[in-house]
């Protein structure tokens, strides 16, 4: 299977995908903006369109107008505060439309390569961009652990003690942004915002710690993507929907599971 | 005079011409126990968002030393934070001030600890904050915002919706911040909770005027 250079390159960007991801997805559970994947994947979908019409890098565009797109998201978030999720609605179905019209003028089969995922579509700058993302991904919930924390728990409190909520919030958006953009091709962007809540899931199931949650979310993540992609190999499968099926099947152990230490206790 | 803490001064505040606060005056002494009662919707919760400083007045002005630091613990909203996944020990250490790039450290780890032992947290620092009692809950944001060690902590009706035995205690561990000499202004919609308090100002009609609790009894 790894004799292959598409596996190789599947694996490489599908784990740095896997550690990065759950990452994004347990602020914006916390946020309750669980929703913000879904909107941004179709924002990706928009640029993919754009992109495929104007022959230019699809994955570029995506991440301009996902990148956009979060933003309006943010704004649009302050301004209705008490209904976040109002925010994610209202730029999810204007993707969706814009992203229908201009589909009909792009090539089909590339289109749909986008909506469920194709590890053939990853180049070796896939690689190099994915790993710039990576690393600056690390680095800013690394060193920015505590605030993000702290802005997740409580954005009024968070600002009254001094962290700059309004710059973290909207990197935040941002990187969610290029990751929703950037696993788009390999997960496939119907797909990909349910690797950003589903490992989140199944990890509280075991901890409700925010930090023990955090790497639970990371490995559960690592197992659905290296496991899905391995089935999508052997039973020619898409390899988005085999990664979210591996991601549900972990979930419902870590229920199962739940539930028996519930019993037993 | 060295002793205000925090002073308003002629301060309003309304959206377009409609008032809800009018010339408000109020000062506030070092480690002086500050009461203020108001019916729902007389404009406390907007009072405070104002001392706090995420709502600027539409008119007057605020005296406060750049250095004073104001610590907020808000009513129990579970939609606000009931989504929050964190341990009990975890949601105190937000309390301590981090630079990025840095993380807890051992003495750090201990002031934690101590922290959640004076507030008998100790058996839930490993417990998930969804876990707890409204009260104990309550006990936890106060933990946190002593740790940040802040010259006023200012409690937004701390008790609301908790037991009558977790009200009783959440007054007692106010009433030792206030032994520590720390600057408590505690709100609340009930006068008993404001039993221990040094001064109790009331707000109605816009206004805020000393409350006479000797005045009242003997009425």
């Amino acid at each position: 299977m790894l004799s292959y250079q598409f596996m190789r390159f599947a694996f490489l960007i599908g784990i740095m995908l896997a550690i990065i991801i759950p990452l994004i997805g347990q602020t914006c559970v916390l946020k309750r903006l669980s929703t913000i994947g879904d909107a941004l994947a179709h924002t990706a979908l928009l640029g993919v369109s754009i992109g495929l019409i104007a022959n230019f890098s699809p994955l570029f565009i995506s991440i301009i107008t996902c990148i956009i797109a979060s933003l309006i998201i943010e704004f649009i978030r302050k301004r209705f505060s008490k209904y976040s999720e109002l925010s994610v609605a209202i730029v999810m179905t204007s993707s969706i439309a814009l992203a229908a019209i201009f589909s009909s003028f792009s090539s089909s089969s590339s289109f749909s390569s986008y909506l469920f995922g194709s590890i053939l579509l990853i180049s070796k700058t896939d690689i190099i961009v994915t790993f710039i993302v990576f690393v600056v991904i690390i680095i800013f919930y690394f060193g920015f652990y505590h605030q993000i924390m702290y802005i997740s728990y409580n954005e009024v409190q968070a600002r009254l003690d001094g962290v700059n909520v309004t710059l973290i919030n909207v990197l935040q958006t941002a990187i969610t942004a290029i990751v929703i953009a950037l696993s788009s091709k390999v997960i496939g962007a119907l797909m990909v915002s349910s690797l950003m809540i589903i490992p989140y899931a199944s990890s509280i199931q075991i901890s409700k710690n925010y930090k023990k949650s955090m790497v639970l979310s990371i490995i559960f993540s690592l197992i659905a993507v290296i496991s899905g992609l391995i089935f999508a190999y052997y039973f020619n499968l898409q390899p988005g929907g085999s990664i979210v099926v591996c991601s549900t099947i972990i979930l419902i152990i870590c229920m199962i599971t739940n539930k028996i230490f519930k019993f037993v206790k | 005079m060295n002793n205000e803490i925090l002073k308003l001064v002629d301060v309003s505040f309304g959206y377009n011409n409609d008032l809800i606060l009018k010339d408000i005056n109020l000062t506030i002494n070092k480690g002086e126990y500050v009461g203020i009662i108001g019916l729902n919707g007389s404009g406390k919760s907007t009072l405070l968002k104002i001392i706090l400083g995420i709502i600027k007045p539409t008119s007057g002005e605020i005296i406060k030393g750049n250095k004073i630091k104001i610590g907020y613990v808000n009513q129990t909203t579970m939609v606000e934070e009931g989504s929050f996944m964190a341990s009990v020990f975890e949601v105190v250490s937000l309390g301590l001030k981090k630079k990025p790039f840095s993380f807890i450290n051992k003495k750090e780890k201990e002031k934690i600890n101590k922290t959640l032992q004076l507030f008998s947290l100790s058996e839930y620092a490993n417990h998930s904050i969804d876990s707890l009692s409204g009260g104990q809950a309550q006990k936890v944001k106060i933990a946190k915002v002593l740790l940040s060690n802040p010259d006023i902590i200012v409690l937004d009706e701390p008790t609301s919706g908790i037991d009558e035995s977790s009200e009783e205690i959440l007054l007692e561990i106010i009433a030792h911040l206030h032994a520590l000499k720390k600057t408590i202004i505690l709100v609340s919609h009930n006068l008993s909770n404001l039993s221990n308090c040094d001064v109790v100002y009331k707000i109605s009609d816009k206004s805020i005027n000393k409350y006479e609790k000797e005045i009242k009894e003997n009425a």
